[in-house]
C-alpha cells in the first residue's frame, strides 16, 4: 500500500485559510452555535472554531490530506461534530431528568442539528462582508501558527496504481 | 398599530379557515421552532404562543393579510417573522443599541443581529420542512390547527365552519385568486381533535 508523502501540511493549511475562508467558517459557526444555544448547549462561535480547527489538525482517521480538500473546506465537518457532540450532551441530560427541554424545541434532535447546520451554511453566506467577523477572522488567523503546528507530512492511504 | 380597516372580515377568515390544514400549520410551527431556536440565546419563547400571537396581530390587521397575495399559511409565517425582528430589534434597543441591526448581543453571536435574523429565516424555512414527519410536531399541528379554526370562525360574529373534506373545498381555493369572490359556501365543522385518542 502507498502512502501520501506531501510535506508541510500546515503551511499549506495556513495559506488555505484565508479571512475569507476563515470568514466563512466563523459564520458557520455562529448559526449552528445560535441553534445549539437554543437547545441549551452554547458556545462561543470564536472558540468552536478554534476547537474544531485543533480537532482537525490532530485526527488521524482519516487526517487531512491537501489533495483531497482544502483544510477550512475540512474544518467545518468538525464545527459540526462538536455543535452535535454539545446537543447529544444536552438531551442526555434532558432524558435523564437532569434538565428541562428548551421551551423553544418542538421536534425532535435529528431536526434541531439539520437546523444547526443550514442556519451554519446561512451564516457562512450572510457573513461574507460582516466587518465585525472580519475582526475576528483576524485574530484567529493569528493563531493559526500554533492551532496548525501538529499538522506535519501527510500519511494518508493513496490507492494503489 | 392596529388598524380596524386593516382587520381580518368574516369573508377573508372563511378563506382562511379552508387553507389552514394540518399539514400547513406543521410548516408554519416548524417555522415558528426554528425562528424560537435561532434567537432564543436573547429571549425564550414558545413556537405556539408565538402563532397564536401572530394570528391574533394578523387578525387584528397589525399585519393584515390580503388571499390574492398569498395564503394564509404563508402569512402568518411572514408575520411570525415581522414580530419576530420586532421583538428582537426592542431588545437591541434595550440594550442600548443606537442601530439595532448592527448589535451584537451574545458571545454566540460573531456578526450583527441582521444578519441573525436573516440566517434564522432560511434555517427556520428549512426547518418547516424538515418536521414533515416528526409526530410531535404533527400532533401538535392538529391541535393548533383546529384552535386557529375556532379563532377565525369567531371572527366577524358569524358561524364559519371548516370543509371536512378538502374536494370540498375547491371552490373556495379558487377564490384565493380572486379577493372579491363572493364565498358564501355552506361548510362543516371539524370533529374536535382528542390528542389521547390520536384520531381525528
Amino acid at each position: 500500500m502507498r502512502r501520501c508523502e506531501t510535506a508541510g501540511r500546515a503551511a499549506v493549511a495556513r495559506a488555505q485559510c484565508t479571512p475569507n475562508a476563515v470568514v466563512g467558517l466563523l459564520g458557520y459557526a455562529e448559526g449552528a452555535a445560535l441553534v445549539a444555544a437554543g437547545a441549551g448547549a452554547a458556545r462561543g462561535s470564536v472558540e468552536l472554531v478554534r476547537d474544531a480547527m485543533q480537532a482537525a489538525a490532530g485526527a488521524t482517521a482519516p487526517s487531512w490530506c491537501p489533495r483531497v480538500a482544502s483544510f477550512p473546506a475540512y474544518v467545518r465537518p468538525f464545527v459540526r461534530g462538536l455543535v452535535r457532540a454539545g446537543l447529544v450532551d444536552v438531551a442526555a441530560e434532558v432524558a435523564v431528568g437532569m434538565r428541562a427541554r428548551s421551551t423553544a424545541q418542538l421536534g425532535d434532535l435529528a431536526g434541531v442539528a439539520e437546523l444547526a447546520h443550514v442556519a451554519g451554511v446561512a451564516g457562512a453566506a450572510l457573513r461574507r462582508r460582516d466587518r465585525a467577523v472580519d475582526a475576528h477572522a483576524l485574530r484567529l488567523r493569528a493563531e493559526l501558527a500554533v492551532l496548525l503546528a501538529p499538522l506535519g507530512t501527510c500519511g494518508c492511504e493513496l490507492e494503489s496504481p | 398599530m392596529k388598524d380596524a380597516a386593516l382587520a381580518l372580515t368574516g369573508e377573508h377568515a372563511r378563506v382562511a379557515i379552508v387553507q389552514t390544514t394540518s399539514e400547513a400549520m406543521v410548516g408554519v410551527l416548524g417555522y415558528a421552532e426554528g425562528l424560537a431556536m435561532l434567537t432564543a440565546h436573547l429571549v425564550t419563547v414558545e413556537p405556539r404562543a408565538e402563532v397564536r400571537h401572530a394570528l391574533a396581530q394578523v387578525i387584528a390587521g397589525v399585519w393584515p393579510w390580503r388571499p390574492g397575495v398569498a395564503t394564509f399559511p404563508e402569512h402568518l409565517r411572514w408575520a411570525l417573522q415581522f414580530e419576530t425582528h420586532r421583538r428582537i430589534y426592542a431588545i437591541a434597543v434595550a440594550h442600548g443599541a443606537a442601530a439595532p441591526s448592527k448589535a451584537v448581543l451574545s458571545a454566540a453571536q460573531v456578526g450583527d443581529l441582521g444578519g441573525v435574523l436573516a440566517a434564522a429565516h432560511v434555517a427556520a424555512s428549512t426547518l418547516a420542512t424538515l418536521r414533515v414527519g416528526d409526530r410531535a410536531v404533527e400532533r401538535a399541528a392538529i391541535v393548533l390547527r383546529d384552535e386557529v379554526h375556532a379563532t377565525l370562525a369567531a371572527v366577524g360574529g358569524e358561524r364559519v365552519a371548516v370543509p371536512l373534506d378538502q374536494r370540498d373545498c375547491a371552490p373556495l381555493m379558487e377564490a384565493v385568486a380572486s379577493p372579491d369572490a363572493d364565498i358564501t359556501m355552506p361548510i362543516v365543522l371539524f370533529p374536535a381533535f382528542d390528542p389521547d385518542v390520536g384520531t381525528n
